[in-house]
């Protein structure tokens, strides 16, 4: 079982470890390589078959918990020892600190939206953007240009009972999904996205390795929900019945045998230090 | 799932078109009819930090159509590459649902856009795109619209 940590306590070799392992997943040519991760993303965000699976639906968590999931074990693949660490936003909130140093995602772009200038990813001959809608092969970021949400502001999400509710989309207003996702205020993981600007606020946020570490934060945000309401099945809605959307026990693509129900209790495969 | 959709009444009403049929707040299966060819006074065509920027409003029919396989969505073009523009439902403050737009470059921030005090909102998006793209350009994938369904 993996121990997910928070990015600010890593030491300077597990920092290492996990670069060298996003580096070797991406340089990888053939299979679930770093593109591909890429471009399922970016086919996901929207409506698959008449069906939302990662992004404006109830499955938003669920989806994106296998996504890491998978994308932790290509990494494991590569080096056994790495776990997916997070990016704890309200406590690390400045464009210099963690996880923005030199030693892991780098830090801003230049001139306000231009390419990434430090770290291991900065240019495109250490980190090539290949699949993109924007021409530009560097990674940037166009950091501060939005407030991060507050420790207030993830207080007030996780002590919504309700784990979702209809019209189960992006105007749902009845329950912690959508507010945590941030199409409903006080909007979490949206606006982060748009903090970090440049890929990141971009269909193809994913080319940008701090994507991991959001998302991470976001599944252990998810996690310490559970742990108020419960992991149970009846605290993922909808139950049965719902078109347009993944219900309790139905498929999440493209995964086949994966359901909202068999990711909820995540314990037994990994926990969050 | 079949949702009843509120919209704000201003949303509904396009320039130009005929503003009947809006009242009750509740568009169904309502349909208005096209207006005759003619500019939105919304559109625009000017240069944006070195780039040439486009956008091409369509009426609230159409955009409502997007759920229901629609064929049109407001278009933008930065140096004549289309930016495809998504529609989604938001929250609306005081209750209800309003319609934002996003794209693939402005992927987590939607912005409104109506009639009324939000009438410049494709320019908006279209100049954030370009602030976000600085000295690069759209690829083709910018173009290719995606339903996000409801």
């Amino acid at each position: 079982m993996g121990i997910r940590k928070n990015a600010r306590d890593l030491t300077s070799a597990e920092k290492a470890a996990f670069v060298a392992a996003v580096k070797g997943l991406k340089a990888q040519t053939t299979g679930r390589n770093y593109d591909w991760f890429v471009t399922t993303h970016i086919q996901f965000f929207a409506a698959v078959g008449g069906i939302r699976y990662a992004h404006q639906s109830p499955s938003f968590l669920p989806w994106h918990r296998q996504y890491l999931i998978e994308f932790e074990k290509a990494l494991q693949a590569i080096d056994p020892a790495v776990d997916l660490p997070y990016w704890d936003w309200t406590t690390d909130r400045t464009t210099t600190g963690t996880p923005f140093t030199a030693d892991l995602m780098g830090g801003n772009g230049s001139g306000g939206n231009g390419p990434v200038t430090t770290g291991p990813f900065a240019g495109a001959t250490n980190w090539r953007i290949t699949v993109s809608p924007s021409s530009s092969t560097s990674l940037r970021r166009a950091m501060g240009n939005r407030a991060l949400p507050t420790s207030a502001q993830v207080d007030s999400v996780l002590g919504v009972a309700a784990y979702d509710a209809a019209p189960w989309n992006t105007s749902a207003s009845g329950g912690m999904r959508n507010r945590l996702e941030g199409w409903q205020t006080p909007n979490l993981h949206n606006s982060v996205h748009v903090w970090v600007g440049g890929h990141m606020g971009q269909q193809d946020s994913p080319n940008d390795p701090v994507f991991w570490l959001h998302h991470c934060n976001i599944d252990r945000l998810w996690s310490r929900w559970q742990t108020r309401w419960g992991f149970d099945s009846g605290h993922y809605l909808p139950a049965a019945g719902t078109s347009g959307v993944v219900d309790l026990n139905e498929t999440m693509q493209p995964w086949p045998g994966v359901t909202p129900a068999t990711v909820l209790d995540h314990r037994a495969t990994y926990t969050y230090a | 799932m079949t949702p009843s959709i509120s919209v704000n009444r201003r949303e509904m009403l396009r320039y130009g078109a005929a503003t009947a049929a809006v009242a009750s707040g509740f568009v169904g299966a309502q349909v208005m009819a096209n207006p005759a060819a003619g500019k939105d006074p919304r559109d625009f065509e000017l240069e944006y930090r070195g780039k040439r920027i486009r956008g091409v409003h369509v009426g609230a029919q159409d955009v409502r159509s997007l759920s229901r396989n629609r064929s049109r969505s407001h278009e933008v073009f930065i140096d004549d590459r289309k930016l495809a523009v998504m529609e989604i439902e938001l929250p609306a403050a005081g209750g209800g649902v309003t319609v934002g737009f996003i794209s693939a470059i402005n992927h987590y921030e939607p912005v409104l856009i109506d009639t009324g005090r939000n009438r410049g909102g494709l320019l908006e998006l279209t100049k954030r795109a370009v602030d976000v793209l600085g000295d690069a350009e759209l690829t083709t994938m910018a173009g290719a619209a995606h339903e996000h369904g409801r």
